[in-house]
């Protein structure tokens, strides 16, 4: 697998036992998403990403791997038309996402058509996709229940300037876990996030390369390093493991300790 | 019961180990290939838990010491055999803590004391005296969603488990440049020797499982996976944290127990707590 994937090596030999589990990763091309992907088919998992391109040929990357679909998560069409082409699932993760901060991209949240498109993205389009998929969700056999999974930010909590909508949005995504997490726990599904520090990916990446950036989230990170993916999917794949059969409607802060500062 | 072997060649210490919760963790912990000392007060209870780990796991290295995890010589009597069985100390679990419903101003300073003393003491104990003898690891507390829940009539162990939890914030901060972590995990209503009673009372059990999501109280494999995912690799970025694992119990409230607290110290003086006064 290419680079951005997980290097689930660096987990030594920890191992789930995802074999013959159906899992599907909004925004498993890159960042976070790649790396929960990548870690549920190391675990044995039947594994389907989205992305925005329109196949997987499109990629540099090789997800031949995964079955692939495109898919726009801030329309409408998208999602129901994938959960049609499932035959079940057993694992929903919503990973998609990117703030729009100006400069290169063209716009930022500030321009109301912009900040809408953010909360699509981050919240109505994971609801979305967890309805559309919610009919596979419920018949899960999958022990200790099927799951969804949503990822959180660091901008759910605190208010990030450069970001308003991507922030309002991924602070509706923690308050929607646990809303769907009573609605849905007749059904058998679990629904948990996890909230992710400042974590490589191809959205982080320009951030990374400029220590004088970087150095002010470090000095307050306690464990004084950026994230990884799997740090990311370590969490993931806990939840939604018989091991967190008990556990619904919560958030999981993968962070460093960067959040313990309030 | 097999293992993924993630652990192997690691020391954890576990007081309340004779417990319901300290006991299972114990187990989660075995199983995935580390050495484990619990500590608990009662000699024969730890045998028995001894022979049912024992069991359990047949080829993990499992031993006890009889201490009160309250007191600073016991607790470093336990680090040291912890740290003993492989020269190492690499995972601290402190999970003793309890409390008893009794309204505020039914309380006095030693019975407040003394809740804080069995929730927070018993940690900082572990932490104080078990972080030198550590060379990095992770540090899992037992808090409660009592932390954020709150229970009318229940004020002492609601400041112990918040105080705890800031503890496990303002540890996090101090030991993550050791490569220590320190999180908690927030059992909601979970089966043990303490809650029995509870348990036992299908009235009360009912009103809480109303407010579960998921339809059932926990158990105390529920509470130590949630541990074992806090104390190994997986979580290696993770500290400060603390999260509830409760059947979803935290996204709702705690139900009503006051006509238990009623038959516990009478109407009389439940009306009187009502009233502001002080009934004794």
């Amino acid at each position: 697998m290419s680079s951005t994937t997980t290097s689930a090596g660096t987990w030594s030999n920890i191992r789930f036992d995802y074999t013959g589990r159906k899992v599907l990763v909004v925004g498993g091309t890159t960042g976070i998403g790649a790396g929960i992907a990548q870690a549920y088919r190391d675990a044995g998992a039947e594994v389907a990403i989205t992305g925005q391109k329109q196949s997987a040929s499109d990629y540099d990357a090789d997800y031949s791997g995964f079955r692939y679909f495109r898919c726009d998560i801030t329309g409408k069409d998208d999602m129901p038309a994938i959960a049609a082409q499932l035959d079940g699932l057993d694992i929903l993760v919503n990973s998609a996402g990117v703030g729009w901060v100006g400069g290169d991209q063209g716009t930022h949240e500030y321009e109301p058509e912009t900040f809408e498109k953010a909360v699509r993205m981050h919240l109505t389009g994971p609801y979305r996709m967890a309805d559309s998929c919610h009919h596979f969700l419920a018949r899960s056999t999958l022990p200790g229940g099927s799951s969804v999974i949503g990822i959180a930010s660091m901008a759910s909590f605190f208010g990030l300037e450069t970001v308003p909508g991507y922030g309002a949005a991924k602070a509706g995504l923690v308050q929607m876990t646990k809303t769907l997490a009573i609605h849905w726990a007749k059904h058998n599904i679990r629904v948990n996030a996890v909230a992710a520090g400042l974590t490589r990916s191809a959205m982080t990446n320009w951030f990374m390369d400029i220590p004088e950036a970087l150095a002010p989230t470090l000095e307050r990170t306690p464990l004084n390093r950026v994230g990884d993916p799997e740090d990311v999917a370590g969490a993931v794949l806990f939840l939604t493991s018989q091991a967190g059969k008990h556990i619904t409607g919560q958030t999981i802060v993968v962070d460093g300790g960067y959040s313990i500062f309030g | 019961m097999t293992g993924n072997n993630a652990l192997a060649g690691k020391t954890a210490f576990v007081t309340g180990g004779s417990g319901g919760i300290g006991s299972h963790c114990a187990r989660l912990l075995l199983r995935d290939g580390a050495d484990v000392l619990i500590m608990g007060r009662r000699q024969e209870a730890l045998k028995k838990t001894r022979d049912w780990l024992k069991g359990e796991v047949p080829e993990g290295r499992v031993e006890i010491l009889a201490g009160d995890a309250g007191k600073r010589a016991d607790v470093e009597a336990g680090l040291e055999k912890a740290y003993a069985m492989q020269g190492r100390l690499d995972m601290l679990i402190p999970t003793v803590g309890g409390g008893g419903f009794r309204p505020l101003l039914m309380l006095d300073e030693e019975t407040f004391m003394a809740e804080l003393h069995v929730n927070i003491i018993t940690a900082f104990l572990v932490v104080r005296y078990g972080v030198p003898m550590m060379n990095g690891g992770s540090i899992v507390c037992m808090s409660s969603t009592a932390a954020v829940l709150p229970f009318a009539y229940l004020p002492a162990y609601h400041t112990s488990k918040g105080g705890l939890e800031n503890f496990v914030r303002a540890a996090a901060e101090e030991l993550g440049s050791a490569g220590i972590r320190i999180n908690a995990v927030r059992p909601g209503l979970t089966r043990s020797d303490a809650t029995g009673p509870m348990f036992a009372t299908p009235d009360i059990l009912n009103r809480f499982i109303a407010e579960f999501p998921l339809g059932r109280a926990g158990e105390p494999d529920d509470i130590a996976q949630a541990v074992r995912y806090l104390a190994g690799p997986e979580s290696s970025w993770v500290t400060g944290q603390s999260f509830a694992v409760d059947g979803g119990n935290e996204i709702r409230k705690n139900p009503d127990l006051s006509d238990m607290i009623a038959l516990m110290y009478g109407q009389e003086a439940l009306d009187t707590v009502k009233r502001g006064k002080s009934p004794i």
